[in-house]
């Protein structure tokens, strides 16, 4: 099948879909602003700490979200060998660490007023999401390392699916070891909220999944323009070496 | 882009210039998540809820270790010994109490039925805390030094919390029982 | 409003993160995108025709 080209295609990765979704995550983030400071009740025991669940619970949803996409995405790769695969899954990581650090940070921050510490290196749930962080870290360095790209892809795939291992420890850690963790049990699952504080984390997931979206579309225009760019650079270096080969007279047109 | 049949070229070796940081850093990422995990299974945080450090005074001894139970509101008291800030108080679990003596400043969360952890060990003995009210008062009470609040995931506000929790209180057994004691 | 400090910290970080992390992903795609020929961006062409 060939495609169209739009002859003067714009230098930059943005189209009406990410602009319909940057205008929905900025309104959104201000409907969240102001629900989550001025809307939603404080809490009787945390008081106004409690607006911290509203960063916190959709960045660790999001980092569980983004790093299952970078698992199917590595999944998908080892078996098609699928390039469309290969890219959603690098991006997804990428913006996962993102997540993943401020699901950290966030419950850091909101763990100091609340449990009287900003960490504990003994917490089931705190280390093994750290655990998760670090891993996806160092899927992003072996993604960076160099070499063939199709062994970049395999050899991070595996670093992903090991990675991924630790997708349900770091969920189900609050229920499998409650003696080893300050952590209380899943908020969305097994909380018990104010209609409004659940409503207002609730737009926090959709605004955070929504600014998701538009970074993994801009993500993988991103990656895919750094690959053509990778075989761009291989044209002129192939351009030059046969250009050098026809100046000594070897002929050069394998 | 599937009807497309003619040879690709090799995919591209990417530069090998910059291989250097990524390296360290998978290396470095290997052996913190190896320290992690070990940490982990040493089980660092681990801790014994009231009734389980009763039931292991003996085998526990003097070491150091983690404990969690729901403060007994009528037992708390805050003072000093000596210049230091202490809080004396209760907890209980599992139909046990264990007499607190905190060293420090408690948490700000700190409150009757918001369950706390705390790191020390059992003394025997008086911890000449003046004015205190030990629920448990048999002999011992856990010298603390580092308090964290185990909070559940109720997030409610409720205009009539004070009477809510003298009657969440009431509704305990056992700290209304040893409270009336 | 109790807990301010905290507050600002968290959400400060959180949105903070995400505009730079969303500026920088722009600025990364504007850079490759200008040294693309632009018949080799073919998710362009791929929108433009469906």
């Amino acid at each position: 099948m060939t495609t169209p080209v739009r002859s003067e295609a714009p230098a930059h990765t943005g189209s009406t879909t990410t602009r319909l979704l940057g205008v929905a995550v900025i309104v959104g983030l201000v409907a969240l602003v102001l629900l989550g400071f001025f809307g939603a009740p404080a809490d009787d025991e945390q008081a106004d700490a409690v607006r911290l669940i509203f960063v916190h619970v959709p960045s660790a949803f999001l980092t569980y979200a983004a790093f299952t996409v970078t698992a199917v995405g590595s999944v998908m790769w080892l078996w098609k060998r699928s390039l469309w695969w290969d890219l959603v899954a690098h991006g997804s990581a990428e913006i996962g660490v993102v997540f993943c650090s401020l699901t950290l940070f966030t419950g850091s921050v909101w763990g100091r007023p609340t449990w009287n510490t900003y960490w504990d290196w003994g917490d089931v749930r705190l280390v093994t999401t750290l655990i998760l962080l670090l891993l996806m870290v160092g899927y992003l360095a072996v993604r960076s390392m160099g070499g063939d790209d199709s062994a970049v892809a395999t050899r991070s795939a595996i670093v992903a699916l090991i990675a991924a291992v630790n997708l349900p420890i770091v969920n189900r850690s609050v229920e499998w070891w409650f003696d080893r963790t300050l952590h209380q049990k899943s908020s969305l699952t097994d909380g018990n909220l104010e209609d409004l504080t659940l409503f207002t984390m609730l737009l926090g997931v959709v605004v955070w999944s929504l600014f998701y979206v538009w970074a993994m579309i801009h993500r993988f225009r991103v990656g895919w323009l750094e690959r053509e760019l990778r075989f761009g650079d291989l044209d002129v270096a192939i351009a030059q070496r046969r250009a050098e080969a026809r100046a000594s007279g070897d002929g050069g047109g394998r | 882009m599937t009807g497309d049949l003619t040879p690709q070229q090799p995919r591209p070796a990417r530069p090998r210039g910059g291989k250097v940081v990524p390296t360290v850093v998978a290396i470095g990422v290997v052996i913190v998540v190896v320290g992690l995990v070990w940490n982990l299974a040493s089980g660092s945080l681990f801790f014994y809820n009231a009734d389980e450090a009763v039931g292991r005074r003996a085998e526990l001894g003097d070491e150091r270790f983690t404990l969690q139970g729901s403060p007994i509101g009528c037992s708390i008291t805050e003072g000093f010994r000596g210049d230091d800030p202490v809080v004396a108080f209760s907890v209980s679990f599992g139909g046990a109490a264990v007499d607190i003596v905190h060293f420090g400043d408690p948490a700000d969360l700190f409150q009757a039925d918001v369950p706390v952890v705390l790191d020390g060990q059992w003394i025997q003995g008086d911890p000449g805390v003046g004015g205190r009210t030990p629920i448990a008062d048999d002999g011992w009470y856990f010298a603390s030094d580092r308090m964290r609040v185990k909070h559940d995931n109720d997030y409610i506000n409720d205009e009539d919390y004070d009477q809510r929790l003298a009657e969440s209180e009431a509704a305990s057994e056992f700290a209304a029982e040893a409270c009336s004691a | 409003m109790t807990h301010l400090g905290y507050l600002l910290v968290g959400w400060g970080a959180s949105l903070g993160a995400l505009g730079f992390y969303a500026l920088r992903v722009m600025q990364r795609g504007r850079r490759a995108a200008g040294r693309v020929p632009p018949e080799r961006r073919r998710w362009l062409a791929a929108e433009e025709t469906s």
